[in-house]
């Protein structure tokens, strides 16, 4: 079984022959730091950008690779957003003026995405063009995708966060027709590689920070993020695509569960604050799970062996049964040492499945 | 008959109708209702604001209107607030915090409301912007006499700038004059300890909960 196969196993809920693990979600500003980089530098060549997913694969051997990772602003910037780079390995962000400021801004917004302009911007061209190429390279073995922002998070790029918060109480109408908007912004990042059959038996992600529970309520997650997820994940799965599903934050256990698995996402990927083994109790079996090793306090602050004990703790609370893939509970600081990603890897790989899908720790 | 404009700014202020709130507040100085009365309403109200997010009633958009509303009132209720202590003579303030996000980080809502939360419980905030280098946070706290330096970063990548200040801090030997406090999405109380942070707030009524927690440390 190559690690694609086990890792689209445990999509099914089914079990693989070792557990899948992945050290991070994304890995970007790990990947930035270690290849001593820029985020103005890092999207100017699709070549160098493939083979340095690649190369850091060959060192890291993660089951998934994350093209783009790091880079989810970049398509905003595409279609005029206005970008702000930072020092340092921290991604780019959207900042004022937005590009939707009131009800007026809608119909120019909509004359934006139909006009192609985000596939004339260079660097959203060069980063499917990484994607097409890591692919080629490893596709076959390891499971690759392109990473995006979730439409609910998009809005607030578009609109502004808290603009969008504000409006989401005053005028939900507006709100709406941004996260169709953003639904269709989606969609037409991913399309050209969609449409070329590159993304088949690959992934698109869907992470949504701003959706996180803590920010909006369980009835506007209902009312307008489950909308959004079930169409996006519908037609990437029409497509032939797996989709990955990330949401932060603190899931209480009387909170929106229920939800998760109607996006139709392939794999939820939880955040370290939730509880990996409430998660399994209540959505194993509906849903593959990832997570959700702490990645501050763990990762980035602890030594390898606490690492390890993390990793068991989830191991044990998940894994049985299959259907579940080792890994941070979110995107990993710049920070973490070599030897903590080393050891969550070899934590996945050394453990293994009976017949049973019971795990096997290794000695 | 009393009025009850009182109650209605407070439960315009606890829905979060932010268009509401300034011409209660109008109508309140009309009656003749005094400053401190009104504020003590306003602020009561947001304390039923941070109860209900505490109790997962309220989340961040019913934070953020409620926040607007008790700000936009206050701008009005400001002038008579400052005319007020100036006639008095008082000059004793309840705790001076200078509030900022760190530099690389561009995020401003939990700040936004962290502000909005200590200013209706009566503390003096000087809020510095998002994207802040860390010497501005200290020419800030030196310029306004500050008690309490309050840093958010919302990034695994920023949350160091809390511990790079606390560092400069030391070197300039103003360690002692200021305390620290830190929060924000990726931080916890562990981190906070790591760095030798005064305080760590998980939410902006818990922000109120510290603050109050490191002026007694001041005072005593």
């Amino acid at each position: 079984m190559t690690p694609k196969e086990g890792l689209l196993e445990a999509f099914k809920c089914g079990i693989p022959e070792r557990v899948p693990v992945t050290p991070w979600f994304g890995g970007g500003m790990w990947i930035l730091q270690d290849t001593d980089d820029t985020w103005q530098n890092f999207p100017k060549s699709a070549e160098r950008m493939a083979k340095t997913y690649v190369s850091i694969n060959e060192k890291v051997q993660s089951d998934i690779i994350f093209v783009g990772s790091g880079m989810n602003n970049f398509p905003v910037a595409g279609i005029g957003g206005k970008i702000k780079y930072m020092t340092g390995a921290t991604p780019p962000d959207i900042g004022a003026p937005f590009l939707v400021n009131n009800e007026d801004d809608i119909g120019k917004l909509e004359a934006t995405l139909e006009s192609g302009k985000m596939d004339e911007d260079g660097i959203v061209q060069r980063t499917r063009e990484a994607t097409r190429q890591v692919i080629e390279k490893v596709g076959d073995e390891t499971l690759v995708c392109l990473t995006a922002f979730g439409p609910f998070t998009y809005t607030g790029q578009f609109m502004g966060i808290e603009n969008l918060m504000l409006n989401l109480a005053e005028n939900p109408d507006f709100v709406q027709e941004v996260m169709r908007l953003a639904t269709v912004f989606h969609k037409k990042y991913y399309e050209p590689l969609v449409d070329e059959g590159v993304l088949d038996d690959q992934m698109v992600v869907i992470t949504d920070p701003m959706s996180a529970p803590g920010l909006i309520s369980k009835d506007n997650w209902r009312n307008f993020v489950l909308p959004a997820h079930k169409e996006l994940c519908e037609h990437y799965s029409s497509k032939g695509s797996y989709i990955w599903l990330h949401v932060c934050a603190d899931w209480q256990p009387d909170d929106r569960w229920e939800l998760i698995p109607q996006t139709g996402a392939d794999i939820f990927f939880a955040d370290p604050k939730f509880d990996i083994g409430f998660a399994k109790e209540n959505l194993g079996g509906k849903i593959c799970l990832g997570g959700n090793v702490d990645q501050i306090n763990i990762l980035n602050l602890a030594k390898a062996e606490e690492v390890k004990d993390a990793a068991i703790h989830c191991l044990e609370a998940a894994a049985p049964g299959g259907g579940y893939m080792l890994s941070a509970g979110c995107d990993i600081p710049p920070t973490v040492p070599y030897d903590n990603v080393k050891m969550m890897i070899q934590m996945g790989k050394t453990t293994k499945y009976d017949d049973d899908g019971k795990i096997i720790l290794a000695k | 008959m009393a009025s009850d404009v009182l109650e209605k700014l407070h439960d315009v202020i606890v829905a979060g109708k932010r268009k509401e709130s300034p011409a209660l507040v109008t109508q309140a100085f009309e009656e003749g209702i005094d400053v401190d009365t009104i504020i003590d309403t306003m602020s009561g109200a947001m304390n039923v604001v941070g109860e209900k997010f505490s109790a997962g009633e309220y989340f961040i958009t019913e934070m953020l209107l409620g926040a607007h509303a008790f700000k936009a009132g206050f701008d009005i209720l400001k002038p008579a607030l400052e005319d007020k202590v100036k006639k008095s003579g008082e000059t004793k303030k309840k705790g001076v915090v200078v509030l900022g996000t760190v530099i690389n980080d561009i995020h401003d809502i939990g700040k936004n409301m962290v502000g909005s939360a200590l200013q209706a419980a009566g503390y003096e905030i000087h809020d510095i912007g998002i994207d802040q280098p860390l010497e501005n946070f200290i020419t800030k706290a030196e310029e306004v006499d500050a008690n309490i330096i309050a840093l958010s970063a919302l990034l695994t990548t920023t949350m160091d700038e809390t511990k790079n200040l606390i560092e400069l801090l030391k070197e300039k030997g103003l360690n002692k004059k200021y305390k620290v406090l830190i929060g924000g999405a990726p931080m916890s109380q562990k981190f906070s300890d790591s760095i030798g942070a005064d305080a760590y707030a998980i939410d902006a009524f818990d922000a109120v909960e510290q603050v109050k927690k490191l002026m007694e440390i001041i005072e005593n």
